[in-house]
């Protein structure tokens, strides 16, 4: 076991870990962040994405003891800050059906809205090209996306909610 | 005992050690020798390591290690080997045209999330051969370098780094440090092509290609590299040789990327067959001298 | 009809910001005190006896809690359609990925140290993989019991075939052939079971809880229906997976054995091995033709890949088989379908359930039809097209039908007229071309025979509970299970518009099968029509029932009142009002009623004849017309989908977002299976058990447009005139991609996925030249 000390959603948290413990199953088992999904387990479907020092990172890929000293964001720690205009925009708009996928999107989305004010529909699609989804087709997502962007102080609604 | 389905979440025990030198990180490698395996981006060790491919004792994070990840120029061009490809996409040094290959591969590698933490050493040390990055480091003369514990760095061109599929010619207790391109000369241009199934895939085809014109608008260096038609990323010789002192014509180009398929040695798999394979180096390599040639052309 | 103008407008799916915030918890995410990790021994052999089986060392394994081979386990065969299956393989193993054995453990690692040290002695026999292999006399048999490898088909013959072939002015024929396809939800199939005090309760993404509970838990374990309880858990997508797995009934096993609670949760790669994906098929057709261009008769032939157990995949044959000769006019028809098992993973149902491997091999087949003819696939199309009030040559009636007016609206939006045959005119720069094509569908809202093949009742139909409660707010129980796709939503709808209450007030439950009325659950787009109707039923008797109640409160006859937002007034004076929370209250105060409306639904097609496979299937049927444009790179054989125009008549739009959402998917999934997905296999062994090899398309993939026309023909049967689209929003699509493709190259590619490689080798571009 390792001790490792790092900040997750800004909190500091100190924890002893199994070195062969993802970063992904650290944070759904023993912090209890379930916000972060497990799907593929191999870095294709995008479904853990989380931040690691500000850069989206598949969790599945990365052991715990690598996040020493780091700080990781998830899901969690967006969810009704900076992310919650995605996360509107995504229910209102239709971007969400199971909804497995999403948070990890919600992830992607926001980093590339941080880093790309004002994505064209090309750099959303490559924004989202390591997130996969089987429900929507993406048209949602993506419309939601754009729409986040370029509306970001309007409030996205359906007609009802 | 073979079972069947059982690509798992626990992983075989293993000592994981962050060295916060380059000394210490060479000591570590060099006591464990085989038992030991770098640490960079982990995007490809930590599938090897869940599907029992591999089994370090010993895990040495290089992330902690200082002055491994920058893009430098001076005079050519060194990118540590802990750089990750989206450091490469982001580098306006690798966006030149004479480079553009680099950028232009780094993009084609996986979604951001990979980009973000996968490295450029970590590409070339899995030695697979598909490895984006392989063609254009190939085609784009790179050399690598290579540390260990108590002697000084030597170079190999990277041409000469693989040894088969996952297997490079590095020694225990080695560590690939940094690649260096040489300074390009004016009027060269790359660029690289590759073939998938879908948007996001390991390359089915890499095609890489430089080119540098002389004065006279003739070819005066030419080098093609070709990923996943070989059991390493190779250079083909005679496309190249088809080219030099050529004028960059189609018919010239079309002549060089016929000579790149007959260097290529693509096998049947799951993902293509041999067949398409080395119909895609043609493809592939005239499309790829032809934005080369362009890129060359191209002002500053 | 009085409507308050809440059907058809885009409402976001309940709990579609918690989903979004990753604040719903899926059953992966749930804490269980106690909970065991389940792992499962499978077999690395496609076909071999099993010898020896020896748990001893495993039982000692430190953190091992249960361990169940067949040596503890019920040798009982069951399986919803056949029963060929049993819980744990006994004499022998018939696939890779057969599960042999399974361990509970306090760990994931003890569970794995459990599973190696369990000791298999395996025969390896002689396998098969072929279908047409399988079905020669002298091949080896998977199941004995089933000669020729053939365990049931389709066998229909309806009018003089071979005379209207006679008489055709053109005989055309084709072999198509479709791969697996796997369902590749983003959440692995998984459960936790636990067994106390004589209970087995389960938790899961469940797509239908009671047939599981009946067919899949109770029947092998000899429990009577009572003795479980399903409780269905967020569904992390399905598309026909979760529903005829025996993973439930080894979890069950491995709970019954420790005395905890277990959870089984599968790996992608097991997902990939072992659960029943799309089956596999090759499918010849015949058709005859008058110069006219009109239908004279059709022949089909199909073997189909039933892998190495039944599942679901009888009556997917019979979709298979039959389902197109109801979308245009047919005549007269030869069906011979034959299932074919062999030693691969069993298939099993995906969304379309073999309608998306029919429509793909007919619209295909239709667009070399018009080439021969010289007609123009629009045209033949629209020549053909069934029409309401058809009945068609298997008895089924067409009570709506929009199939023309998507033929046409899907035709018009795509630019067919300009953009037909351009490349065959020469159209197209450097390596590019570009094409486009159509394809029709049909599909049923539910499925009698279907459901009468399993449970053996006279019966498909569906029940809700409209439950209003004091504070106002409504509870929908029905058996039926939302698979993300939003069907709730659809549901809370129909409830909100018959109550009079706001949307938000109205929401559906997951399934809990102590509580929840009787179901048969999620599949062939049947929750709509037939739950949607109960509900609407169910909310009409609640209505009823809080009216009786204002009735006495407000001293005003029923039939004078009206309730709207929640409230309910007296027609004309507004401020004699009670709100339906006040009413709920008064209900049971004045002992009149503890509000609960109840309501059903039962499909009423008509007269079955089952065994001649004669008579209406479902009281009405969808239609959806496909048009795709694609640009093909000839020299690389890339293919890019450029735009799909859907055209739908789904009847009535409930939710305008939700089918929007639907077809946007269908569409995708559709392009899946047209240009690249497909399990790879050699001699049983499938070579692509990851996303790696395994690749579904990403946004990248995804096509820029896909432009939605909805046919609205308000059908009469159904809730508000809605009817079903799950499945025709993915069963035309990769025809009309073929055909589209074929538009641009000139060339017609057979079978799925349409790869580069078939392409340039359809182009003769491969081998220097060769075809």
């Amino acid at each position: 076991m390792t001790t490792i000390r790092l900040t997750v959603n800004g909190e500091a948290r100190e924890a002893q870990v199994d070195p062969r413990t993802t970063l992904l199953h650290f944070l759904r088992e023993a912090l209890h962040l379930t916000g972060t999904k497990e799907s593929c387990a191999e870095g294709e479907c995008g479904a853990c994405t989380v931040w690691l020092d500000g850069r989206t990172v598949n969790a599945c890929l990365v052991f715990a003891v690598e996040a020493d000293g780091r700080e990781v964001t998830t899901i969690e720690g967006l969810r009704s800050g900076r992310a919650r205009p995605l996360i509107e925009a995504l229910a209102a708009l239709g971007g969400v059906q199971c909804g497995f996928c999403v948070p990890g999107i919600v992830m992607s989305a926001a980093k590339l809205l941080e880093t790309t004010p004002n994505p064209t529909r090309e750099d959303v699609l490559v924004g989202l090209s390591g997130n996969l989804c089987r429900c929507t087709g993406y048209q949602k997502i993506i419309e939601a996306i754009l729409t986040v962007a370029h509306a970001p102080a309007a409030a996205p609604g359906g007609d009802r909610s | 005992m073979s079972l069947a389905g059982l690509t798992t979440r626990v992983l075989a025990r293993f000592e994981y050690a962050a060295p916060t030198s380059l000394e210490a990180a060479l000591d570590l490698l060099g006591r464990h020798g085989e038992a030991a395996r770098p640490l960079a981006g982990g995007t490809d060790l930590l599938l090897q390591m869940r599907r029992g491919r591999m089994r370090p004792a010993v895990l040495v994070d290089l992330k902690r290690v200082p002055g491994l990840a920058g893009i430098e120029n001076g005079g050519g061009l060194r990118i540590g080997a802990l750089a990750s490809h989206a450091d490469l996409v982001a580098s306006p040094l690798a966006a030149a045209p004479a480079r553009r290959a680099l950028a232009e591969a780094a993009r084609c590698v996986s979604g951001p999330q990979i980009r973000n933490r996968g490295t450029v050493g970590g590409n070339l040390c899995n030695a697979s051969p598909a490895a984006d990055l392989a063609p254009p480091l190939l085609a784009l003369g790179a050399a690598v370098e290579v540390a260990r514990r108590g002697a000084p760095v030597r170079t190999l061109p990277a041409e000469r780094l693989f040894a088969g599929p996952g297997r490079t010619v590095l020694s225990p207790g080695d560590l690939l440090v940094g690649i260096a391109l040489p300074a390009a000369a004016a009027r060269t241009g790359s660029a690289y092509e590759r073939a998938t199934r879908v948007a996001i895939d390991i390359a089915l085809v890499g095609v890489a290609a430089c080119v540098t014109l002389a004065a006279d608008g003739t070819v005066a260096e030419a080098r093609v590299a070709l990923g996943a038609v070989a059991p390493t990323p190779i250079l083909a010789a005679g496309a190249a040789a088809a080219l030099v002192g050529r004028a960059p014509e189609p018919a010239a180009l079309a002549a060089a990327a016929r000579a790149a398929a007959a260097d290529a040695r693509p096998i049947t798999a799951v993902r293509a067959s041999a067949d398409y394979r080395r119909h895609m180096v043609e493809v592939l390599a005239r499309r790829a001298l032809a934005r080369a040639v362009a890129a060359a052309r191209s002002p500053r | 009809m009085n409507e308050s103008g809440l059907i058809g407008q885009r409402v976001l799916p309940q709990d579609a910001r918690e989903k979004a915030g990753g604040e719903i918890r899926y059953l992966p995410d749930m804490a269980f005190p106690g909970l065991l990790v389940g792992k499962v021994l499978r077999s690395p052999h496609p076909h071999a006896l099993v010898r020896r089986i020896d748990a001893s060392k495993a039982r000692r394994v430190p953190g091992v809690r249960a361990v169940v081979t067949r040596e503890n386990t019920p040798k009982v065969h069951f399986g919803i359609v056949l029963k060929d299956e049993l819980p744990l393989a006994h004499e022998k193993v018939r696939y890779v990925g057969d599960e042999v054995a399974a361990v509970a453990a306090e760990s994931e690692e003890a569970a794995l140290e459990g599973l190696a040290a369990i000791e298999v002695e395996y025969e390896p026999l002689p396998a098969v993989f072929d279908l047409e292999a399988a079905i020669a006399e002298e091949a080896p048999l998977v199941h004995d019991n089933a000669p020729r490898n053939v365990p049931g088909g389709v066998h229909v013959e309806r009018g003089d075939v071979e005379t209207e072939m006679a008489r055709a002015y053109r005989v055309v024929e084709g072999r198509y052939e479709t791969p697996m396809m796997h369902q590749a939800a983003l959440e692995p199939i998984c459960c936790v079971a636990d067994w106390r005090e004589g209970t087995l309760s389960l938790w899961g993404p469940f797509q239908s809880p009671f047939l599981i509970r009946q067919y899949l838990l109770a029947a092998p374990l000899g429990l009577s229906l009572s003795q479980i309880r399903l409780y269905q858990t967020m569904v992390g997508g399905a598309f026909g997976g979760k529903l005829d797995q025996r993973h439930y009934l080894v979890c069950a096993l491995l709970a019954m054995e420790a005395g905890r609670p277990v959870r089984l949760l599968n790996t992608l790669e097991e997902e990939l091995i072992a659960t029943r994906p799309r089956m596999a098929a090759i499918i010849r057709l015949r058709t005859g033709w008058s110069r006219e261009g009109r239908l004279l008769a059709k022949q089909v032939r199909i073997l189909a890949d039933n892998g190495a157990y039944t599942s679901l995949s009888l009556p997917i044959l019979s979709s298979m088989s039959m389902r197109t000769d109801s979308v245009y006019r047919t005549p007269c028809v030869s069906v011979n379908a034959d299932l074919v098992y062999t030693n691969t993973c069993p298939s099993g149902q995906m969304r379309g359930f073999g309608n998306v491997q029919a429509t793909f091999a007919f619209e295909s087949h239709l667009d070399e039809v018009a080439d021969v003819l010289g007609i123009d696939p629009v045209d033949l199309r629209l020549a053909n097209a069934t029409r309401p009030g058809d009945v068609s040559v298997h008895g089924w009636k067409m009570l709506s039908c929009g199939l023309s007016e998507a033929i046409t609206a899907a035709a018009e939006r795509i630019g067919w007229t300009e953009k037909r045959g351009r490349a065959r005119r020469g159209g197209g720069e450097g390596p590019l071309r570009r094409g486009v094509g159509l394809a029709g569908n049909m599909h049923v809202t539910s499925n009698k025979p279907f459901a009468t093949s399993i449970t053996g009742y006279d019966f498909d139909g569906s029940a809700a509970l409209v439950r209003v409660h004091e504070d106002g707010r409504v509870t929908v129980l029905t058996g039926e299970v939302d698979l993300g796709e939003g069907v709730t939503t659809t549901l809370g709808i129909i409830a909100a518009e018959e109550l009079g209450v706001p949307l938000d007030r109205v929401r559906v439950a997951n399934v809990d099968t102590e509580v929840a009325p009787y179901g048969l659950g999620t599949y062939a787009s049947r929750v709509t029509f037939m739950a949607g109707n109960a509900v609407r039923v169910a909310a009409a008797d609640a209505r009823r029932q809080l009216l009786e109640v204002a009735a006495r409160v407000l001293d005003a006859p029923a039939s004078e009142l009206d309730v709207k937002d929640g409230v309910i007034s007296v027609k004309g004076f507004p401020h004699r009002r009670l709100t339906v929370a006040e009413a709920a209250q008064r209900g049971f105060a004045l002992g009149l009623t503890n509000v609960v409306g109840r309501g059903e639904f039962h499909s009423e097609p008509g007269p079955m004849d089952v065994k001649a496979k004669y008579g209406n299937q479902t009281m009405t049927y969808s239609f959806a017309c496909h048009a795709a444009e694609v640009e093909v790179d000839v020299e690389t054989g890339r293919v890019r989908v450029l735009k799909v125009v859907a055209a739908h008549d789904l009847g009535r739009v409930i939710n305008r977002l939700g089918a929007e959402g639907q077809i946007d998917g269908g569409v995708t999934q559709g392009i899946g299976f047209a240009l690249v997905e497909e399990l790879i296999r050699t001699d049983g062994v499938i070579r692509n058990p990851s996303f790696l090899d395994y690749k579904i398309p990403s946004s990248l993939d995804a096509p820029p447009v896909v432009e939605k026309v909805f046919v609205e023909t308000i059908d009469p049967a159904g809730p508000h005139g809605a009817k079903g689209l799950a499945e025709t929003a993915i069963n035309p699509t990769a025809a009309a991609v073929a055909n589209a493709i074929a538009d641009a190259i000139g060339v017609r590619i057979r079978s799925v996925p349409i790869t580069p490689e078939k392409i340039l080798g359809a182009l003769g571009t491969l081998n220097g030249g060769r075809a």
